[in-house]
């Protein structure tokens, strides 16, 4: 068996290796015979300036035109089309990113330069973000520790605020947009003004949606066939509502705001998500935009306050953040065996309240060397109400201080190089919980987890280098550590997680995870071509995971427990894209995308990783000489995913699929103002298939099925 | 340089194909699941409509008595242990509450060793056991973790005693489609009656709004020394920010070990 998987693999590597070959030399040659102007591309093409910081990372931007035009139903589900991206998703409202198959406290999102922070140690715990409310993202894979701290370990994705209003100016805009598979309607509203520099910009967003709809009317769980009424998948429904403000001057010393916004969802699970699903619970109530229960309750609040100081050489920066998060797991007590509580239904309530400071110096000490230095600090506190048991209250306090370097010893020629120094603090107090015993009476109350006074020092280090080898082919390439203090539901998790619907037990005793990571980037830039192939390589020697005790958990319904355990792990694979301008009118986009990992204790694959994808688009834009169509853009998108057939103890293979999306839009011209339209088709086909980056595939629920989406934007 | 970028690629991936042998040299990897098969058991399976929905796993059975199930637990690795839970489903799983006083509960987790294990689990059903709707749940694991599929039975409990569950008769409301306003009250008169004494019974009085939402609003417990029979009056004003539209109102009774009638009105709240 093992035999065969060995010589199965060295074939996939074989076929994988030739077709990157013959893939770059097709391509090399078709740059020579093609001499037609290479409109901008939009996302894949690197698009920072060479004198930033970072610059020998790998990392991709992208604008509020690319995230409208591909609006998904979140936003990381509107990311997740770049490669190397990907999303674990509960439903349609609920999704958390991935990068190179790290995901959950192993990627970092930053807004305004501030890291979100709100359990993102759950796989059903979703990113508190309005996507209307992003103009400019930039997403970096590879090591950046050195640079964010704890939890750099996948990348970051970095969030900025949208470009200061013209001087005294008003203007805003105005969306409205609906979605035909959960009867979604949205609405998002944008004012800004600046006077003399000093400026205010404000956005209210309001999202509500029914249950989605699946191509299916039944789906199958331990040996049953169960009812899919009207094709919804029983209160799916959710509704988010986001305002925020940010109000800003600018100067010539420099520039400050402060940025305020409250960020508010309900979402409910799907009725059988939490324990076995049973037919009488899926009868249609005839009412899909009802949140029954389990669902869940999350609101996140913040203020973020920058500033940016110019002096003689250089700049100081200073980002201070408090975020409060509030999440709420609302399940039926009995539904788990446990008896009425003064909780009610509230099964998990956490309360996170955390404080961030960030302070860099950027110093260009000559036209060839700049150093950043930089010092950070975080505190949390968290709080915990509701029947169940899954983590404890704790405290947590972090402090880092960084030197990055960057050196430019000629024109196409950049080194980097960084070294940081982090100490946190994490202190919990031991928790109890009741026991019952095989009659469901009440025992005693026995350790559910210890207390915790847990110390952490880390190094970490990297270094990078670009070149250009001459104006059309460039190498970047990066070596670094990355590192990440265990999360407390690793440390002293004991109960079952809604996330898993497992029995997950935390070891009080891990180390902080470190990966050493290498990566590659090749990137091809002519005038009708855009390029790009970047393998990555990934160790890991105390890699966190969930692994099967083979022990039952003592709690009535509940399954194995599951440990936290350290392994050493490897993650491999690549991303590769290119767009060709064909002609004037048509543009070909390609994309695949590619990893590979061993859990090397017990060399089986690490659960949640994205299969093998290609990704293949066609954009039109055939009226780019008339007026009223200048930005006319037709867009038809295939999206092929491998069968996921490496996959964790317990975790189901999953069957591959092919997806077709299409997109039309268009903006019209009316005086100074602006109304665009945009019109996509998302699973057209209405293809079922399952994912396995899915929370419903563990119940094998199908897919989302098709989705007409409109969206009308007016800008005044 | 152009052509020689592709072979750099090339001998980079190929790097990665050598380094597998390192990591794949033995297997403690073997995924495949261990089964459960019922090899006999002393009480048949029937189809029944439980909860309104029909179910083909159901199993009836008497306080007192025995279910005795054998299994043949197989996997490729050596087995760990099995897990067999019974709890009660007397409400669907859809509410909070758990309303008998005397629910039947199992929770036993068995140590077993080899690859190929036959079991025979003997449950006695307690004779005061609440009657009503079990799930009785068995699942296994081998001693790497690999979960079987979980065998999965409905019970249904009745009293081997007292098989009889009260009765309700109401004579007002004396029809049961009514029309009511919302701010007025709405009385419930009639009688409830057992084949054997009340006492240790209880009735509530709970209604579904048209929006499904479930409310309850009612609940007695009959005292000990209650006879064979109750006499109900129960007065309720209909919330003013109640919802308009077809509702329905349930008068449940219970005896003493859990028997239920469930009374059911159709109220038009306006």
């Amino acid at each position: 068996m093992s035999a065969f998987n060995r010589i199965n693999f060295h074939t996939t590597c074989l076929v994988f290796s030739f077709l990157i070959f013959i893939r770059s030399h097709v391509k090399a040659q078709k740059k020579d015979s093609t001499h037609i102007e290479l409109k901008e591309v939009e996302v894949i093409a690197p698009s920072k300036s060479e004198n930033d910081i970072g610059a020998t990372l790998n990392f991709m931007s992208i604008n509020s035109e690319y995230l409208t035009r591909n609006q998904g139903n979140t936003f990381i589900n509107t990311l997740e089309k770049l490669p190397g991206i990907s999303s674990i998703n509960v439903g349609v409202g609920i999704s958390k990113p991935v990068i190179r198959g790290l995901s959950l406290n192993r990627v970092i999102v930053n807004e305004y330069g501030i890291k979100q922070e709100g359990q993102q140690w759950g796989a059903d715990h979703g990113l508190e973000i309005d996507q209307f409310n992003v103009d400019k993202v930039e997403v970096v894979k590879g090591p950046v520790s050195v640079l964010y701290g704890s939890d750099g370990i996948g990348g970051v994705i970095n969030i900025y605020p949208s470009h200061i209003p013209k001087t005294n100016s008003i203007n805003g805009d105005m969306i409205l947009n609906y979605k035909t598979n959960n009867d979604l309607y949205g609405a998002s509203i944008k004012l800004q003004g600046n006077k003399n520099d000093i400026y205010t910009i404000a956005r209210f967003t309001h999202q509500d949606y029914g249950s989605y709809r699946v191509p299916a009317n039944e789906f199958t769980y331990n040996g049953f066939i169960l009812p899919i009424y009207n094709n919804r998948l029983k209160n799916t429904a959710g509704k988010e509502t986001n305002f925020s403000i940010l109000t800003g001057i600018k100067r010539k010393w420099g520039f400050t705001r402060l940025y305020i916004s409250n960020y508010r969802q309900q979402a409910g699970f799907f009725v059988g998500a939490f324990g076995v699903p049973r037919a009488y619970q899926l009868f249609d109530d005839g009412i899909p935009r009802k949140i029954s229960i389990p669902n869940q309750f999350i609101n996140h609040f913040k203020i973020i306050s920058n500033t940016l100081l110019l002096v003689k050489k250089g700049y100081f920066e200073f980002d201070f953040g408090y975020q409060y998060n509030i999440r709420n797991e609302y399940s039926f007590p009995h539904a788990h065996g446990i008896a009425n509580t003064s909780f009610g239904n509230l099964a998990m309530g956490l309360d996170l309240q955390t404080y961030s400071a960030n302070i860099k110096f950027n110093h260009q000490l000559n036209s060839r060397l700049k150093n950043i230095y930089g010092i950070s600090a975080q505190h949390q506190t968290n709080f915990k109400k509701g029947h169940e048991f899954l983590i404890p209250q704790y405290e947590a306090t972090m402090v880092g201080a960084f030197l990055f370097s960057e050196y430019k010893p000629t024109s196409n020629f950049l080194i980097s190089g960084g070294l940081r120094f982090d100490a946190a603090v994490q202190k919990s107090i031991r928790m109890m919980m009741p026991t019952y015993n095989s009659s469901l009476q009440y025992i005693k109350d026995v350790q559910a987890a210890p207390a915790l006074n847990r110390k952490y020092f880390n190094t970490s280090g990297s270094m990078g280098l670009s070149y250009n080898f001459n104006s059309l082919w460039k190498l970047k390439t990066n070596i670094g550590s990355a590192f990440r203090i265990p999360v407390i539901a690793e440390l002293a998790a004991n109960g079952v997680h809604h996330g898993t619907f497992r029995h997950e037990k935390g070891d009080s005793t891990l180390l902080p995870e470190r990966g050493y990571m290498f990566d590659l980037g090749l990137y091809l830039k002519n005038k009708s071509i855009v390029m790009d192939f970047t393998p990555f390589i990934n160790y890991f020697d105390n890699y966190i995971y969930l692994s099967p005790s083979a022990k039952f958990s003592p709690l009535p319904d509940a399954g194995q427990i599951y440990l936290y355990k350290q392994t050493k792990a490897i993650f491999y694979g690549f991303e590769s894209s290119a767009a060709w301008q064909i002609n004037k009118f048509i543009l070909n986009e390609t994309s695949i995308e590619y990893v590979w990992n061993v859990n090397t204790e017990n060399k089986l694959p690490l659960p949640f990783t994205p299969p093998f994808s290609i990704l293949e688009e066609i954009v039109l834009t055939p009226f780019n000489n008339k007026k009223q169509f200048k930005l006319f853009h037709l867009a038809i998108t295939a999206q092929y995913f491998a069968a996921q057939n490496r996959v964790d103890r317990n975790e189901p293979k999953t069957l591959g699929y092919l997806l077709l999306h299409n997109s039309v839009s268009n903006t019209f011209l009316i005086g100074k103002q602006k109304l665009s339209l945009f019109f996509q088709i998302r699973n057209l086909a209405n293809v079922k298939y399952m994912n396995n980056m899915s929370r419903y595939r563990i119940l094998n629920l199908p897919e989302q099925g098709r989705n007409l989406q409109v969206l009308l934007k007016y800008e005044f | 340089m152009k052509k020689t970028l592709p072979i750099i690629i090339v001998s980079f991936l190929f790097s990665f194909c050598n380094d597998r042998k390192k990591i794949h040299p033995d297997s403690n990897n073997n995924t495949s699941k261990p089964t459960i098969i019922v090899v006999s058991k002393n009480i048949p399976t029937i189809t029944k409509y439980l909860c309104d929905a029909s179910f083909s796993n159901v199993l009836k059975i008497t306080t007192g008595s025995t279910l005795q199930i054998q299994f043949h637990f197989k996997g490729s690795n050596s087995l760990s242990q099995y897990k067999i839970d019974v709890h009660n489903n007397f409400d669907c799983h859809s509410h909070g509450r758990i309303s008998a006083s005397n629910p039947w509960n199992v929770l036993n987790i068995v140590d077993v060793s080899g690859k190929d294990v036959s079991v025979t689990e003997t449950l006695i059903i307690p004779s005061n056991a609440s009657v009503g709707n079990y799930h009785l749940m068995i699942k296994l694991i081998d001693e790497l973790g690999n979960e079987a599929e979980p065998l999965d039975f409905n019970i249904i409990v009745l009293n081997s005693n007292d098989p009889i569950a009260p009765t309700v008769n109401l004579s007002y409301p004396t029809s049961d489609s009514i029309g009511i306003a919302r701010g007025t009250n709405l009385n419930f008169v009639g009688v409830i009656s057992d084949n054997l004494s009340l006492s240790g019974g209880k009735y509530e009085v709970s209604y579904k709004d048209s929006l499904n939402t479930i409310f309850d609003i009612h609940q007695v417990f009959f005292p000990p020394a209650q006879g064979n029979t109750y006499n109900l009056n129960f007065n309720y004003i209909i919330p003013t920010f109640s919802v308009k539209g077809a509702s329905l109102f349930y008068i449940k009774a219970f005896d003493e070990v859990n028997n239920v009638t469930v009374k059911q009105l159709n109220v038009t709240i306006y």
